[in-house]
């Protein structure tokens, strides 16, 4: 069984949206400020809902934020 | 202060407000030698609207919680559980040890492993969720 882990480019995303901070995307999403750090450092996978909810806090598709590598 | 901090340090405050509240009461029943029903319905009459008060307070915190937060308690929970069985399995093996087995275990040891177990499983609990807490200080 290959082990895929999910990666994410939420910080990019952050700076392309004029430097939203960690905390204003928090709010945007309804989860706190410590959830957004371990999703961008990999530490927690999102449900399909809060990935949907960034993605389109974002105006991506939930594939161009999330993705599966390995 | 996160949420996770706050949430083990409200948990563990209300244990230890609640051993202090029942512990004495224990022991008074004990020193009287309690019996009759009256007495176990005089407690399910004041304990169930109060349990039932604290599980819909306990329901509405756990709502506030994100899904990490409570993805996290849950895993919190799991733990405690196993420390609360663990805590039982070696109370009830080392009185069995002790008193022998066909000795005469005093009754009053049953609550009183139940209570301290409690206590034991929501220090663990507790204690889960503050190491959780620093951690993610750590990260951040």
């Amino acid at each position: 069984m290959s082990k895929d882990a999910l990666t994410n480019q939420v910080r990019r995303c952050r700076f392309e949206a004029g430097e939203l901070t960690q905390q204003g995307l928090a709010e945007r999403v309804g989860v706190t400020r410590q959830t957004i750090i371990a999703i961008e450092q990999g530490n927690y996978t999102p449900s399909l809902t809060l990935a949907l909810k960034i993605a389109r806090t974002f105006g991506k598709s939930v594939e161009e934020v999330f993705w599966l590598e390995g | 202060m996160n949420r996770l901090r706050k949430k083990a340090i409200q948990d563990f405050i209300a244990v230890c407000v609640f051993m202090l509240i029942a512990f004495p009461f224990f022991v008074q029943f004990v020193s009287n030698n309690t019996q009759g029903i009256e007495y176990a319905l005089i407690i399910i009459i004041a304990g169930v609207p109060t349990g039932m008060i604290a599980c819909l307070w306990e329901f509405n915190k756990f709502k506030q919680l994100d899904e990490r937060e409570r993805l996290l308690y849950q895993q919190a929970n799991y733990w405690a559980q196993g420390v609360f069985v663990f805590y039982l399995s070696g109370f009830a093996l080392v009185v069995f040890f002790l008193i022998g087995g066909k000795g005469m275990v005093p009754v009053w040891l049953l609550p009183m492993m139940v209570i301290s177990g409690l206590f034991v499983a929501q220090t663990a609990l507790s204690f889960f969720l503050f190491r959780q807490s620093l951690k993610e200080e750590g990260d951040e």
